[in-house]
């Protein structure tokens, strides 16, 4: 069994030292670490620019979608 | 509804955004199409979709938040908006992205590489296996670009690839210029690593522009495509010439003739059919 919560650190510690919140983790190049997150930044921004300028993304409450496949799946397989 | 068209040999597509939507209907060469699920609801699907659609157009649903190299497993709720997209666009493919998009309680926004260990390996297959029983038509994932390096990776992008294909299914949606980007900047050739990719198990294939900041190759999809990834690109169309190909571009839209000419350039970088005559030359 993958350890999946050693890896769920790692990633949290990554992903927070991308977002200036935290150092990098032992062993990044702290350059590569510096400049990606400086990126990250940019592109968070960017989306979030743009997100105010267009319609929200489809939020929909819990079993919306679940609904919606199902007759879309029962309209796929109706005979024709 | 009709069963989902494939995709044609030989296709070269363009991303569909609001912006190149009028290019993508109008252009005649288009022979795929791909929408940022994100981006949609399928109970409210634009009008020039549904028209790409009933004409037989392929059109892919492309996720990008569903983080399959997340520690954690995929959520249903993503699973059943990307199933739902595929079936009311009647797409042949979903795909995703090899990243992790997630840590803690926290959405970086954007795709971050995953360690390529086999620890890590077995997470991804987890979750891509998971991901597939819940689609409803076949998934491909995507090799992301990545400005940071796992100080702890023990495979190299192409083993980690052929090994995940080994184990799983799923197709590739191999990215030329996500794969130029690595090379690039973490000093590995991107043409001779080629060679070691699972060739035959690539749907089809991205393209998009970047560029040089600080030393690092940056996948900005919102230049024209540079000389780094145009060689993959081309590289691979020699190894795989009737392979399906997509122009990514999300931002300075500069003309339509601008688009035309990286798509006329895609089709360019195809060796070309061989006539009836040369084929029967060729059998042994």
């Amino acid at each position: 069994m993958p350890d999946r919560e050693r890896i769920a650190a790692a990633q949290a510690a990554l992903l927070s030292a991308l977002l200036d919140e935290g150092p990098a983790p032992a062993g990044f190049d702290p350059d590569d670490v510096g400049f990606a997150g400086r990126m990250l930044r940019e592109k968070r921004a960017t989306v979030a620019a743009k997100q105010d300028q267009r319609q929200p993304p489809p939020a929909a409450p819990a079993g919306v979608w679940g609904r919606l496949l199902d007759r879309l799946r029962r309209r796929r397989s109706a005979p024709r | 509804m009709s069963p989902a068209p494939a995709i044609p040999p030989r296709a070269t597509g363009l991303g569909w955004r609001p912006e190149t939507a009028l290019l993508v209907h109008r252009h005649e060469g288009i022979g795929l199409t791909e929408v940022v699920a994100e981006n949609l609801d399928p109970r409210r699907l634009p009008r020039p979709l549904l028209d790409l659609r009933d004409r037989g157009v392929p059109i892919i649903v492309h996720g990008v938040g569903l983080g399959l190299g997340d520690a954690g497993r995929p959520d249903p709720a993503r699973l059943d908006h990307l199933a739902a997209l595929a079936l009311a666009l009647g797409s042949p493919l979903v795909s995703e992205h090899i990243a992790f998009v997630r840590g803690g309680d926290r959405e970086a926004g954007h795709l971050l590489p995953v360690e390529r260990t086999p620890e890590t390996l077995d997470v991804l297959v987890e979750n891509i296996e998971l991901a597939r029983r819940h689609l409803p038509v076949p998934l491909a994932v995507e090799n992301i670009a990545a400005l940071v390096a796992w100080p702890g990776d023990t495979l190299t992008e192409a083993e980690f690839l052929r090994r995940l294909c080994a184990r799983s299914e799923v197709s590739l949606l191999f990215d030329a210029a996500n794969w130029w980007a690595n090379a690039f900047n973490f000093g590995w050739s991107a043409i001779d690593e080629l060679a070691a990719l699972p060739l035959d198990r690539i749907a089809y294939a991205h393209v998009a522009g970047g560029r040089l900041r600080e030393g690092y190759y940056v996948d900005t999809h919102a230049h024209a495509m540079g000389e780094g990834p145009r060689a993959v690109a081309g590289a691979l169309l020699g190894l795989r010439p009737a392979l399906p190909v997509l122009l990514e571009r999300d931002d300075h839209f500069d003309g339509e003739a601008s688009l035309r000419r990286e798509l006329a350039a895609i089709d360019a970088m195809r060796p070309p059919v061989p006539a009836r005559e040369e084929l029967a030359d060729a059998r042994p």
